[in-house]
Protein backbone atom coordinates (compact mmCIF):
# COMPACT_ATOMS: atom_id res chain seq x y z
CA UNK A 1 0.00 0.00 0.00
CA UNK A 2 1.21 3.55 -0.82
CA UNK A 3 2.92 4.57 2.34
CA UNK A 4 1.98 8.53 1.48
CA UNK A 5 -1.60 8.46 2.08
CA UNK A 6 -3.05 10.18 5.05
CA UNK A 7 -5.04 7.45 7.23
CA UNK A 8 -7.34 9.54 10.02
CA UNK A 9 -9.74 8.70 12.43
CA UNK A 10 -12.02 11.48 13.04
CA UNK A 11 -13.90 11.89 16.31
CA UNK A 12 -17.13 14.18 16.43
CA UNK A 13 -18.46 15.79 19.51
CA UNK A 14 -21.14 17.39 20.71
CA UNK A 15 -20.18 19.61 23.75
CA UNK A 16 -17.93 17.83 25.36
CA UNK A 17 -18.89 14.54 24.32
CA UNK A 18 -17.32 12.38 22.10
CA UNK A 19 -20.28 10.91 19.49
CA UNK A 20 -21.34 9.05 16.42
CA UNK A 21 -23.39 9.73 13.96
CA UNK A 22 -25.55 7.59 11.66
CA UNK A 23 -25.84 9.41 8.50
CA UNK A 24 -25.19 12.58 9.92
CA UNK A 25 -28.10 11.91 12.92
CA UNK A 26 -28.77 9.76 15.62
CA UNK A 27 -25.42 11.11 17.75
CA UNK A 28 -24.26 7.97 19.65
CA UNK A 29 -22.21 8.58 22.65
CA UNK A 30 -19.05 7.32 22.36
CA UNK A 31 -17.09 8.33 24.99
CA UNK A 32 -14.38 11.53 25.93
CA UNK A 33 -12.49 13.14 22.63
CA UNK A 34 -9.76 14.39 24.69
CA UNK A 35 -9.00 10.61 26.08
CA UNK A 36 -10.03 9.59 22.30
CA UNK A 37 -7.20 12.04 21.31
CA UNK A 38 -4.69 10.67 23.51
CA UNK A 39 -4.98 6.94 22.40
CA UNK A 40 -4.96 7.82 18.68
CA UNK A 41 -1.57 9.96 19.25
CA UNK A 42 -0.58 7.02 21.22
CA UNK A 43 -1.43 4.65 18.22
CA UNK A 44 0.31 7.15 16.20
CA UNK A 45 -2.24 7.83 13.68
CA UNK A 46 -1.20 10.17 10.26
CA UNK A 47 -3.84 12.74 11.29
CA UNK A 48 -6.96 13.69 13.09
CA UNK A 49 -10.08 15.47 12.34
CA UNK A 50 -11.83 17.00 15.06
CA UNK A 51 -15.63 18.18 14.03
CA UNK A 52 -18.00 19.73 15.84
CA UNK A 53 -22.05 19.03 15.44
CA UNK A 54 -24.56 20.50 17.72
CA UNK A 55 -27.27 23.20 16.87
CA UNK A 56 -25.77 26.20 19.14
CA UNK A 57 -22.48 25.75 17.41
CA UNK A 58 -23.14 28.73 15.21
CA UNK A 59 -24.63 30.66 18.17
CA UNK A 60 -22.16 30.21 20.58
CA UNK A 61 -18.49 30.52 19.69
CA UNK A 62 -16.23 27.51 18.98
CA UNK A 63 -15.31 25.16 21.93
CA UNK A 64 -11.98 26.26 22.61
CA UNK A 65 -11.22 25.21 25.83
CA UNK A 66 -12.07 21.62 24.30
CA UNK A 67 -9.86 22.06 21.08
CA UNK A 68 -6.75 23.58 23.21
CA UNK A 69 -6.78 20.27 25.17
CA UNK A 70 -6.77 17.81 22.39
CA UNK A 71 -4.27 19.58 20.41
CA UNK A 72 -2.41 19.52 23.31
CA UNK A 73 -2.43 15.85 22.94
CA UNK A 74 -2.05 15.45 19.58
CA UNK A 75 1.82 15.34 18.08
CA UNK A 76 0.85 14.42 14.78
CA UNK A 77 -1.70 16.90 12.73
CA UNK A 78 -4.89 18.22 13.76
CA UNK A 79 -7.76 19.52 11.53
CA UNK A 80 -11.17 21.41 12.98
CA UNK A 81 -14.23 21.79 11.30
CA UNK A 82 -17.93 22.81 12.86
CA UNK A 83 -19.21 26.33 12.75
CA UNK A 84 -16.21 28.16 11.29
CA UNK A 85 -17.40 31.65 9.90
CA UNK A 86 -15.20 34.30 10.37
CA UNK A 87 -10.79 34.89 10.03
CA UNK A 88 -10.96 35.74 13.72
CA UNK A 89 -11.87 32.39 14.43
CA UNK A 90 -9.53 30.35 12.05
CA UNK A 91 -6.56 32.39 13.23
CA UNK A 92 -7.16 31.18 17.33
CA UNK A 93 -7.77 27.90 15.92
CA UNK A 94 -4.57 27.87 14.51
CA UNK A 95 -2.63 29.32 17.37
CA UNK A 96 -3.94 26.81 19.97
CA UNK A 97 -2.40 23.94 17.61
CA UNK A 98 -4.59 23.06 14.78
CA UNK A 99 -3.37 22.51 11.54
CA UNK A 100 -5.88 23.09 9.25
CA UNK A 101 -9.34 23.83 9.63
CA UNK A 102 -12.59 22.91 7.43
CA UNK A 103 -14.77 25.26 5.71
CA UNK A 104 -18.45 23.80 4.87
CA UNK A 105 -21.50 26.39 5.50
CA UNK A 106 -20.01 29.89 5.35
CA UNK A 107 -18.88 28.90 2.01
CA UNK A 108 -22.50 29.02 1.09
CA UNK A 109 -23.00 32.35 2.90
CA UNK A 110 -20.04 33.76 3.73
CA UNK A 111 -18.84 34.08 -0.39
CA UNK A 112 -15.46 36.11 0.72
CA UNK A 113 -14.50 33.63 3.56
CA UNK A 114 -12.77 31.79 2.29
CA UNK A 115 -10.63 33.36 0.13
CA UNK A 116 -9.65 35.76 2.89
CA UNK A 117 -8.52 32.79 4.73
CA UNK A 118 -6.11 31.51 1.87
CA UNK A 119 -5.26 34.38 1.46
CA UNK A 120 -3.92 35.16 5.55
CA UNK A 121 -3.06 31.87 6.06
CA UNK A 122 -2.00 29.61 3.25
CA UNK A 123 -4.21 27.31 1.31
CA UNK A 124 -2.45 24.47 3.01
CA UNK A 125 -4.52 25.55 6.39
CA UNK A 126 -7.64 25.79 4.66
CA UNK A 127 -9.95 22.85 3.68
CA UNK A 128 -12.88 22.91 1.88
CA UNK A 129 -15.95 20.57 3.32
CA UNK A 130 -18.40 19.05 1.26
CA UNK A 131 -21.28 17.36 2.53
CA UNK A 132 -23.42 15.12 -0.01
CA UNK A 133 -25.80 12.88 -0.42
CA UNK A 134 -26.99 10.74 -3.64
CA UNK A 135 -30.98 11.06 -4.19
CA UNK A 136 -33.01 8.44 -6.08
CA UNK A 137 -31.44 9.31 -9.71
CA UNK A 138 -28.20 8.95 -8.21
CA UNK A 139 -27.44 12.69 -8.44
CA UNK A 140 -25.30 14.50 -5.99
CA UNK A 141 -26.79 16.93 -3.76
CA UNK A 142 -24.70 19.24 -1.62
CA UNK A 143 -25.58 19.67 2.26
CA UNK A 144 -24.37 22.54 4.84
CA UNK A 145 -25.41 22.56 8.61
CA UNK A 146 -24.28 18.93 9.20
CA UNK A 147 -26.72 18.05 6.97
CA UNK A 148 -29.44 19.57 7.43
CA UNK A 149 -29.81 21.86 5.31
CA UNK A 150 -30.05 21.34 1.00
CA UNK A 151 -28.04 23.54 -1.03
CA UNK A 152 -29.40 24.45 -4.59
CA UNK A 153 -26.04 24.96 -6.20
CA UNK A 154 -25.27 21.57 -8.46
CA UNK A 155 -22.08 19.33 -7.22
CA UNK A 156 -19.85 19.68 -10.70
CA UNK A 157 -20.51 23.62 -10.79
CA UNK A 158 -19.35 23.80 -7.20
CA UNK A 159 -16.58 21.84 -7.57
CA UNK A 160 -15.39 24.32 -10.42
CA UNK A 161 -16.27 26.96 -7.65
CA UNK A 162 -14.03 25.30 -5.65
CA UNK A 163 -10.87 25.24 -7.96
CA UNK A 164 -11.17 28.94 -8.24
CA UNK A 165 -10.67 28.99 -4.98
CA UNK A 166 -7.58 27.11 -3.95
CA UNK A 167 -7.74 25.56 -1.34
CA UNK A 168 -5.15 22.91 0.16
CA UNK A 169 -7.24 19.85 0.25
CA UNK A 170 -10.95 19.29 0.05
CA UNK A 171 -12.87 16.62 2.49
CA UNK A 172 -15.23 15.30 1.12
CA UNK A 173 -18.21 13.39 3.81
CA UNK A 174 -20.99 10.47 1.85
CA UNK A 175 -23.56 11.43 4.04
CA UNK A 176 -25.50 8.28 3.35
CA UNK A 177 -22.48 6.19 4.02
CA UNK A 178 -21.61 7.89 7.62
CA UNK A 179 -21.75 5.01 10.24
CA UNK A 180 -22.63 2.27 7.78
CA UNK A 181 -19.57 0.74 7.62
CA UNK A 182 -20.77 -0.37 4.10
CA UNK A 183 -17.71 0.83 1.69
CA UNK A 184 -16.78 3.89 0.54
CA UNK A 185 -18.49 6.04 -2.52
CA UNK A 186 -15.65 5.28 -5.38
CA UNK A 187 -17.17 6.63 -8.05
CA UNK A 188 -17.17 10.38 -6.22
CA UNK A 189 -13.87 9.50 -4.95
CA UNK A 190 -12.90 9.35 -8.48
CA UNK A 191 -14.45 12.27 -9.94
CA UNK A 192 -13.70 14.87 -7.42
CA UNK A 193 -9.73 13.79 -7.43
CA UNK A 194 -9.81 14.17 -11.51
CA UNK A 195 -10.67 17.28 -11.53
CA UNK A 196 -8.99 18.98 -8.46
CA UNK A 197 -5.73 20.17 -8.26
CA UNK A 198 -5.58 19.68 -4.52
CA UNK A 199 -5.51 16.43 -2.52
CA UNK A 200 -9.32 14.72 -1.87
CA UNK A 201 -9.79 13.13 1.40
CA UNK A 202 -12.98 11.07 1.28
CA UNK A 203 -14.66 10.19 4.67
CA UNK A 204 -17.62 7.46 4.83
CA UNK A 205 -18.44 3.52 5.20
CA UNK A 206 -14.47 2.72 5.31
CA UNK A 207 -14.25 -0.68 6.58
CA UNK A 208 -10.48 -1.35 6.27
CA UNK A 209 -7.66 -1.78 4.25
CA UNK A 210 -9.35 -2.89 1.27
CA UNK A 211 -11.34 -0.19 1.15
CA UNK A 212 -8.14 1.92 1.93
CA UNK A 213 -6.79 0.54 -1.25
CA UNK A 214 -9.35 1.41 -3.32
CA UNK A 215 -9.66 4.83 -2.39
CA UNK A 216 -6.05 5.25 -3.42
CA UNK A 217 -6.82 4.07 -6.86
CA UNK A 218 -9.36 6.59 -7.25
CA UNK A 219 -6.83 9.12 -6.82
CA UNK A 220 -7.68 10.12 -3.33
CA UNK A 221 -4.75 10.91 -0.82
CA UNK A 222 -6.59 11.57 2.42
CA UNK A 223 -8.84 8.70 3.93
CA UNK A 224 -10.43 9.33 7.12
CA UNK A 225 -12.99 6.81 8.95
CA UNK A 226 -14.80 7.44 12.26
CA UNK A 227 -16.45 4.09 12.91
CA UNK A 228 -13.80 1.84 12.36
CA UNK A 229 -11.56 3.12 14.55
CA UNK A 230 -14.24 3.73 17.56
CA UNK A 231 -15.74 0.47 17.52
CA UNK A 232 -14.99 -2.97 17.45
CA UNK A 233 -16.32 -6.00 17.01
CA UNK A 234 -19.74 -7.60 15.64
CA UNK A 235 -21.20 -5.78 18.02
CA UNK A 236 -19.89 -2.11 17.56
CA UNK A 237 -18.37 -2.18 20.98
CA UNK A 238 -16.67 0.95 22.02
CA UNK A 239 -12.71 0.30 21.29
CA UNK A 240 -10.61 2.90 19.93
CA UNK A 241 -8.50 1.67 17.87
CA UNK A 242 -6.36 1.92 14.50
CA UNK A 243 -5.94 -1.54 12.65
CA UNK A 244 -2.30 -3.08 12.61
CA UNK A 245 -2.31 -3.45 8.99
CA UNK A 246 -2.87 0.15 8.13
CA UNK A 247 -0.07 1.67 10.49
CA UNK A 248 2.93 3.35 8.85
CA UNK A 249 5.16 0.80 9.70
CA UNK A 250 3.10 -1.89 8.01
CA UNK A 251 2.61 0.04 4.84
CA UNK A 252 5.32 -0.27 1.73
CA UNK A 253 8.27 2.46 1.72
CA UNK A 254 8.19 5.67 -0.60
CA UNK B 1 9.92 30.88 20.15
CA UNK B 2 9.71 33.98 18.58
CA UNK B 3 6.79 35.29 19.02
CA UNK B 4 5.73 37.32 16.36
CA UNK B 5 1.99 36.25 15.77
CA UNK B 6 2.46 34.21 12.63
CA UNK B 7 3.33 30.39 13.75
CA UNK B 8 1.90 27.58 15.82
CA UNK B 9 3.80 27.99 18.61
CA UNK B 10 1.04 26.45 21.07
CA UNK B 11 2.25 22.95 19.13
CA UNK B 12 6.37 23.35 19.22
CA UNK B 13 5.98 24.64 23.07
CA UNK B 14 4.26 21.58 23.80
CA UNK B 15 6.93 19.38 21.81
CA UNK B 16 9.96 20.93 24.00
CA UNK B 17 8.16 20.30 26.89
CA UNK B 18 7.56 16.88 26.52
CA UNK B 19 11.57 16.79 25.63
CA UNK B 20 11.85 18.22 29.21
CA UNK B 21 13.12 21.52 27.23
CA UNK B 22 12.35 24.73 28.57
CA UNK B 23 10.91 26.75 25.49
CA UNK B 24 9.56 30.40 26.22
CA UNK B 25 7.57 32.09 23.65
CA UNK B 26 9.01 36.08 23.07
CA UNK B 27 8.53 39.03 21.64
CA UNK B 28 10.86 41.36 22.81
CA UNK B 29 14.17 41.85 20.98
CA UNK B 30 16.43 42.33 24.00
CA UNK B 31 15.71 38.90 25.26
CA UNK B 32 16.70 37.07 22.04
CA UNK B 33 20.38 36.80 22.98
CA UNK B 34 19.28 35.03 26.57
CA UNK B 35 18.30 31.97 25.16
CA UNK B 36 20.66 29.25 23.93
CA UNK B 37 18.82 28.32 21.16
CA UNK B 38 16.06 30.53 18.91
CA UNK B 39 13.24 29.08 16.79
CA UNK B 40 11.50 30.89 13.98
CA UNK B 41 7.84 29.36 13.43
CA UNK B 42 5.75 30.27 10.33
CA UNK B 43 2.21 29.10 9.29
CA UNK B 44 0.49 31.47 6.07
CA UNK B 45 1.92 32.92 3.53
CA UNK B 46 5.13 33.88 2.89
CA UNK B 47 4.50 37.87 2.16
CA UNK B 48 2.30 37.76 5.63
CA UNK B 49 4.41 36.04 7.77
CA UNK B 50 7.55 38.49 6.88
CA UNK B 51 5.40 41.39 6.85
CA UNK B 52 4.48 40.61 10.52
CA UNK B 53 8.20 39.72 11.55
CA UNK B 54 9.02 42.68 9.70
CA UNK B 55 6.54 44.77 11.63
CA UNK B 56 6.68 43.04 14.70
CA UNK B 57 10.28 45.08 14.98
CA UNK B 58 12.54 41.70 15.49
CA UNK B 59 14.62 41.56 12.28
CA UNK B 60 17.56 43.43 13.50
CA UNK B 61 17.83 41.51 17.00
CA UNK B 62 17.67 38.33 15.07
CA UNK B 63 20.27 39.04 12.32
CA UNK B 64 22.24 40.07 15.47
CA UNK B 65 21.90 36.92 17.69
CA UNK B 66 21.87 34.96 14.40
CA UNK B 67 24.45 35.98 12.75
CA UNK B 68 26.91 37.68 14.65
CA UNK B 69 26.55 36.18 18.35
CA UNK B 70 25.83 32.64 16.42
CA UNK B 71 23.03 31.43 18.61
CA UNK B 72 21.29 28.48 16.98
CA UNK B 73 18.51 29.03 14.92
CA UNK B 74 15.64 26.65 13.31
CA UNK B 75 13.20 27.96 10.73
CA UNK B 76 10.09 25.65 10.58
CA UNK B 77 7.79 25.68 7.39
CA UNK B 78 7.44 29.29 6.32
CA UNK B 79 10.23 30.20 9.12
CA UNK B 80 12.22 27.93 7.41
CA UNK B 81 11.58 29.72 4.06
CA UNK B 82 11.83 33.00 5.36
CA UNK B 83 16.01 32.04 6.02
CA UNK B 84 16.04 32.59 2.17
CA UNK B 85 15.94 35.42 -0.51
CA UNK B 86 12.28 35.30 -1.44
CA UNK B 87 9.42 33.44 -2.72
CA UNK B 88 7.73 32.80 -5.51
CA UNK B 89 4.29 32.93 -3.45
CA UNK B 90 4.66 36.49 -3.03
CA UNK B 91 7.22 39.80 -3.38
CA UNK B 92 9.04 40.20 -0.22
CA UNK B 93 12.16 39.85 0.60
CA UNK B 94 13.42 37.02 2.83
CA UNK B 95 15.81 37.45 5.58
CA UNK B 96 18.57 36.27 3.38
CA UNK B 97 20.40 34.37 5.77
CA UNK B 98 20.84 31.91 3.61
CA UNK B 99 21.19 31.92 -0.37
CA UNK B 100 17.99 30.51 -1.57
CA UNK B 101 14.34 31.27 -2.82
CA UNK B 102 11.40 29.43 -2.79
CA UNK B 103 9.42 28.07 -5.65
CA UNK B 104 5.98 26.28 -6.31
CA UNK B 105 5.29 22.69 -6.78
CA UNK B 106 4.16 22.29 -10.46
CA UNK B 107 1.12 20.34 -9.59
CA UNK B 108 1.66 17.35 -12.60
CA UNK B 109 -0.77 14.70 -12.76
CA UNK B 110 -0.54 12.64 -9.66
CA UNK B 111 1.50 15.31 -7.58
CA UNK B 112 -1.16 17.12 -5.84
CA UNK B 113 -0.50 20.78 -4.49
CA UNK B 114 -0.06 21.79 -1.73
CA UNK B 115 2.25 18.57 -0.44
CA UNK B 116 0.30 17.49 2.76
CA UNK B 117 1.51 14.30 4.19
CA UNK B 118 4.55 12.24 5.76
CA UNK B 119 7.53 11.91 3.50
CA UNK B 120 10.78 10.14 4.16
CA UNK B 121 14.09 12.28 4.96
CA UNK B 122 17.36 11.50 2.90
CA UNK B 123 20.44 12.32 3.41
CA UNK B 124 22.36 13.90 0.27
CA UNK B 125 24.79 11.55 -0.72
CA UNK B 126 27.44 11.00 2.27
CA UNK B 127 27.44 14.18 3.88
CA UNK B 128 27.19 14.01 7.89
CA UNK B 129 26.24 15.65 10.64
CA UNK B 130 24.47 15.48 14.09
CA UNK B 131 20.62 15.09 12.43
CA UNK B 132 21.70 12.22 10.28
CA UNK B 133 20.84 9.45 12.86
CA UNK B 134 19.39 6.09 12.04
CA UNK B 135 15.86 7.10 13.82
CA UNK B 136 15.54 10.29 11.44
CA UNK B 137 16.18 8.23 8.27
CA UNK B 138 14.10 5.19 9.08
CA UNK B 139 11.05 7.67 10.03
CA UNK B 140 8.90 9.98 8.40
CA UNK B 141 7.63 13.64 8.95
CA UNK B 142 4.73 15.44 8.29
CA UNK B 143 4.69 18.03 5.35
CA UNK B 144 2.18 20.59 4.26
CA UNK B 145 3.41 22.81 1.51
CA UNK B 146 2.75 24.40 -2.21
CA UNK B 147 6.08 26.06 -2.01
CA UNK B 148 9.40 24.36 -1.58
CA UNK B 149 13.14 25.70 -0.77
CA UNK B 150 15.73 25.88 -3.76
CA UNK B 151 19.25 26.48 -2.41
CA UNK B 152 21.94 28.17 -4.99
CA UNK B 153 24.82 25.60 -2.89
CA UNK B 154 24.50 21.93 -2.64
CA UNK B 155 26.60 22.47 1.02
CA UNK B 156 23.29 23.86 2.26
CA UNK B 157 20.88 20.84 1.78
CA UNK B 158 20.03 19.05 4.77
CA UNK B 159 17.71 16.76 3.70
CA UNK B 160 15.38 15.70 0.67
CA UNK B 161 12.44 14.03 0.38
CA UNK B 162 10.28 13.32 -2.93
CA UNK B 163 6.66 14.42 -4.03
CA UNK B 164 6.73 13.31 -7.63
CA UNK B 165 10.19 14.75 -7.40
CA UNK B 166 13.10 14.79 -5.02
CA UNK B 167 12.85 18.51 -3.30
CA UNK B 168 15.02 20.13 -0.63
CA UNK B 169 13.13 19.35 2.73
CA UNK B 170 15.72 21.13 4.99
CA UNK B 171 18.63 23.74 4.75
CA UNK B 172 21.80 24.68 6.97
CA UNK B 173 24.37 26.36 7.35
CA UNK B 174 26.86 27.32 10.25
CA UNK B 175 24.65 27.24 13.47
CA UNK B 176 21.19 28.14 11.17
CA UNK B 177 18.85 25.03 10.03
CA UNK B 178 15.32 25.31 8.51
CA UNK B 179 13.44 22.59 7.98
CA UNK B 180 10.20 22.57 5.48
CA UNK B 181 8.16 19.69 7.11
CA UNK B 182 6.96 20.50 11.06
CA UNK B 183 8.62 18.43 13.43
CA UNK B 184 6.53 19.23 16.65
CA UNK B 185 3.54 17.65 14.76
CA UNK B 186 6.26 14.25 13.12
CA UNK B 187 5.82 12.16 16.21
CA UNK B 188 8.84 10.62 17.23
CA UNK B 189 10.83 11.49 14.02
CA UNK B 190 9.93 15.27 15.13
CA UNK B 191 10.51 15.18 18.21
CA UNK B 192 14.34 13.40 17.79
CA UNK B 193 14.99 16.16 15.30
CA UNK B 194 13.61 18.80 17.92
CA UNK B 195 16.27 17.02 20.86
CA UNK B 196 19.00 16.89 18.28
CA UNK B 197 18.67 20.88 17.46
CA UNK B 198 18.60 21.24 21.53
CA UNK B 199 20.96 19.05 22.55
CA UNK B 200 23.70 19.18 19.84
CA UNK B 201 23.36 21.07 17.24
CA UNK B 202 25.51 24.65 16.51
CA UNK B 203 27.94 23.66 18.68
Amino acid sequence: MVANCRIMPVITFDGSNLVKTSRFSNARYVGDPINAARIFNELEVDELVLNSIGRDRHSKDLNYSLISSIAAECFMPLTYGGGISSETQVERLLRLGVEKVIINSANFRLEGLIKECIKIFGAQAIIVGLDYKMNWLNKRLLFSDSGNKQERIAFLDYLTKIQEWGPGELFLNAIDRDGQLNGPDLETAKVVSISSECPVTMCGGVRGVEDVRSLIKCGVSGIAASSLFLFWGVHRSVLINFPEELRYDNRSAV
Amino acid sequence: MIDYGAGNIGSVLRAFKLLGMECLPTSDPTDFCRFTHLVLPGVGSFDYCMARLVSSGLVDALKDCVLVQRVPLLGICVGAQMLGKSSQEGVGEGLGFIEMECVRFPGTSGNKVPHVGWTKLRRLGSIDNCFLTDKILHGRAYFTHSYYMLPMLEENILFTSKHGFTFCSAVYRDNIVGVQYHPEKSQRTGLEFLRIFATEYGR
